[in-house]
């Protein structure tokens, strides 16, 4: 036994398989007992049984794969943007000090604020609709994902420039065929860490004004006591990050298996 | 024919700034590098090389100096300059053969393909080429960076300690390919690297480089036949050479460890000297055991400036060392206590006023310019003036180092100088120059070892058995001329006719001159008329009586 608690030594593989699913089932269990036999009542805490039930019921009834779409394409909407703005510029920041100090204070004093506080702005010149939700993504991705792509760039190897030089690389080639394809793994990286906040986001903006959509959803079972319902959908989110994540990781290892982090 | 220069550094000084102190990384560097030569820098850890090679790829602009490539300065990187820096990886992205191309997209692709082809066959990676460098051992994935820099044809390439982060085994079978890519491909190469022996293994000609500021303090041809095999690491001719530059490099790397003497064997009698042949009787006293036989422990540590080896005895870094009057008087004015306890030997003809063949007479050299280097060539000069009756300032004095010296009357720069050997053989053949009067008319310099009082008094036991066992080294000279000389030119890395040649102008002192210092009427003599000397001349504040050094 005490041979899979060596510090810092890999279990076999059907040892992980095992322990993972055992920790949510352990998590379930006490779940289940608190819900039961805890003195709670259910309008505070459903049992697994019933948060199950919830989530066919809203799946089968409710739209509720209409509404996670339509909250994935808020979020892609204001990703896509962010994306499209921070891939050159976090190139170009990375890459040259001029243009690194002429915007960086301007992007940190917007990222130091938090994005909700914009929200009740973006209501006022948007409205509530999927571009107001699109603007609330990408003032909470874009400042982030740019901070991290200059990041990215900026531990391309020095050698790794110098030996383009020494190549005879004009400085266009060096930024298109060395920092550019060093730096791709790290950009997907950056962007598997922000589409998780992304989420969170528009959850928020969903909840605090939205007819429609995920967080939408929450607020309007609070506002029915439907708990279940809550849970249900957080577990869908929940679900939803975690299957995004392992799809994210998958690319990585099919396009950069060269980088070190692949193995 | 003469050969034209590929690659020339005329004197580099690169100098940063960190943390608002200023860091002297390279001082006054000065090499040139010619086609198909094969040259090495050889230097401590943390000696200015990275920096030195990256002035010489046109990476970096040298403070001071200039860096010119076939005689055009070089300002920016050129591809004809081949480069591969310390921690050399190929593009982790790109396949073996996409690596090779990547500097190839000039060309079309069929040129492409044959280049890859070609440089993939020379490195040995031909069955690799599809595969990416993650898959690869650490030495292939150097020959891929080595290939990919290869490909480009440059005329020379620079590289920067390439193979230390390798295994012995590994390391031995790349620089042996490095040999076979030579023959095949007769590039100029440029090594950086810390490893004496790759140095010598590799290379026809090694620059010595100091510590921190790097400053090249030697340059040694290599002679060892081609083609060289790992076999010939084993071979007397090899170890020899090592042993010298190991002398040579010794101090440097304490001093680059930051690493004080007195804590490496302290009991230890230290010896602090420049390797040259007035003072091999010192080495021929450690490699006979003449020390070890007296029951006396020594380290002999090769300090080759005059300036280190009495700031090292003024910091008790070393007991004794080696000097002239001059410098002892010198060191006395600047308040350093010290005490003449031997003499080795005095130069009768290796020193000598070289001038140009228009200057008759001592005379003539009012108003002409004359090199000399600051210490005993300086004072040599002093001396001539002094004897002709030629005031100081009616000759135009102009200080430089011994190897500038030469160059400067090779190239007419100067009109005369204060040289000794290796140089002054070597300069009058290949100038329009003659010897206008040398040590043998006027013998003024002799070498001798010096202490400090503090010293003489803590340590008499073991000085007295250093002299007793010098003074056996001085005799076995003087019985033994020929076995002496082959056992003392190994650590000064010269073959034993060169030192025959070059202690043709220096007279080995003995028993009879050791005996009683205090009362050698000689050296007392000498003393009083090189105190005289300095103090006309205002190097010294005020004259000293030999009963004051001895």
């Amino acid at each position: 036994m005490t041979k899979y608690f060596d510090v810092k030594k890999p279990l076999p593989k059907l040892g992980v398989v095992i322990l993972s699913f055992l920790g949510i089932l352990i998590f379930i269990i006490l779940w289940n007992l608190i819900a039961k036999f805890g003195n709670v009542k259910t309008i505070f805490l459903p049992t697994p049984t019933e948060t199950v039930y919830a989530i066919i019921n809203l799946f089968q009834y409710h739209g509720f794969l209409g509404e996670i779409l339509l909250s994935l394409y808020r979020i892609l909407l204001g990703f896509m943007a962010s994306l499209v703005l921070a891939f050159p510029l976090g190139l170009l920041l990375g890459s040259f000090d001029f243009f690194k100090n002429l915007m960086e204070p301007l992007v940190n004093f917007i990222r130091y604020i938090p994005p909700v506080a914009f929200i009740p702005l973006t209501i006022l010149w948007f409205g509530i609709g999927d571009l107001q939700k699109g603007i609330v993504i990408f003032i909470s991705v874009f400042p982030y994902l740019l901070v991290l792509f200059i990041d990215v760039v900026a531990r391309v190897p020095q050698e790794h420039i110098d030996t383009a030089k020494a190549l005879g690389f004009s400085r266009t080639r060096t930024l298109l065929y060395v920092v550019l394809p060093y730096s791709l793994p790290g950009y997907l990286d950056a962007t598997r860490a922000m589409f998780g906040t992304a989420w969170t986001f528009i959850i928020v903006a969903e909840m605090i004004a939205a007819s429609q959509g995920v967080g939408f959803l929450i607020i309007q079972s609070q506002r029915f006591i439907k708990t279940e319902n809550i849970f249900a959908v957080i577990i869908i989110i929940g679900l939803i990050g975690l299957f995004s994540d392992l799809l994210f990781k998958w690319i990585y290892s099919k396009l950069f298996f060269w980088s070190d982090k692949a193995k | 024919m003469k050969r034209q220069i590929l690659l020339e550094a005329r004197n580099v000084t690169n100098i940063f700034l960190k943390k608002n102190l200023t860091v002297e990384a390279n001082k006054n560097v000065s090499l040139e590098i010619y086609p198909n030569e094969i040259v090495s820098i050889v230097g401590p850890s943390g000696c200015g090389k990275t920096t030195l090679i990256k002035s010489l790829a046109g990476f970096l602009q040298p403070t001071k100096g200039s860096v010119s490539y076939k005689n055009k300065v070089l300002n920016s990187p050129n591809p004809e300059i081949g480069i591969i820096f310390q921690n050399h990886k190929p593009f982790p992205w790109l396949t073996v053969e996409g690596n090779i191309a990547s500097g190839l997209y000039k060309l079309s692709k069929d040129e492409q393909e044959k280049r890859v082809n070609k440089y993939l066959k020379i490195i040995g990676l031909s069955d690799f080429r599809k595969e990416y460098p993650h898959q690869l051992s650490g030495g292939m994935r150097q020959r891929v960076s080595l290939a990919r820099a290869l490909a480009n044809e440059p005329n020379i390439l620079l590289l920067d300690e390439p193979f230390s982060s390798l295994d012995p085994q590994t390391k031995t079978l790349m620089q042996e390919l490095m040999l076979s890519i030579w023959e095949e491909t007769q590039k100029t190469l440029l090594f950086v690297t810390h490893d004496i022996e790759e140095a010598i293994f590799l290379s026809d000609k090694i620059y010595v480089m100091s510590s921190k500021p790097g400053e090249i303090t030697k340059v040694i041809d290599n002679l060892l036949p081609k083609p060289r095999l790992a076999e010939q690491k084993l071979s007397e001719e090899f170890i020899n050479l090592r042993k010298h530059i190991n002398y040579l490099i010794r101090s440097e790397s304490l001093k680059a460890a930051q690493i004080n003497l007195q804590t490496i064997r302290p009991h230890a009698l230290k010896i602090g000297l420049h390797l040259w042949v007035g003072n091999a009787s010192l080495i021929l006293g450690q490699e006979l055991d003449l020390f070890k036989k007296n029951n006396l422990e020594v380290q002999i540590i090769s300090l080759e400036k005059d300036k280190d080896r009495l700031s090292a005895l003024e910091d008790g870094s070393v007991d004794i060392i080696t000097t002239t009057i001059d410098m002892a008087l010198i060191a006395k004015n600047k308040g350093l206590d010290i005490k003449i306890i031997g003499v080795t030997d005095e130069s009768t003809g290796s020193d000598a006023l070289l001038v140009n063949n228009n200057i008759k007479q001592v005379k003539d050299i009012i108003g002409k310019r004359i090199g000399v280097e600051r210490g005993w060539s300086h004072f040599f000069l002093l001396h001539i003036l002094d004897k002709n009756k030629i005031n100081i300032s009616d000759v135009r004095i102009e200080f430089m180092n011994n190897a500038e010296i030469g160059s400067a009357i090779i190239n007419k720069r100067i009109d005369g100088g204060v040289l000794w050997e290796p140089w002054l053989t070597h300069t009058k053949k290949l100038s329009n120059s003659k010897t206008l009067i040398s040590t043998e008319e006027e013998p003024v310099i002799p070498g001798i070892i010096i202490t400090t009082n503090d010293c003489f008094e803590k340590k008499k036991e073991q000085l007295q058995k250093f002299s007793t066992a010098t003074i056996e080294a001085l005799e076995y000279i003087k019985n033994n001329p020929k076995e002496s000389k082959k056992l003392m030119a190994i650590p000064l890395g010269i073959s034993t006719k060169e030192f025959e040649i070059s202690t043709m102008g220096v007279t080995f002192l003995g028993r009879k001159e050791n005996k009683n210092i205090f009362s050698n009427e000689k050296i007392r003599k000498l003393i009083t008329h090189t105190s005289k000397i300095l103090y006309n001349a205002g190097e010294i504040k005020q004259n000293y009586s030999p009963d004051e050094l001895l």
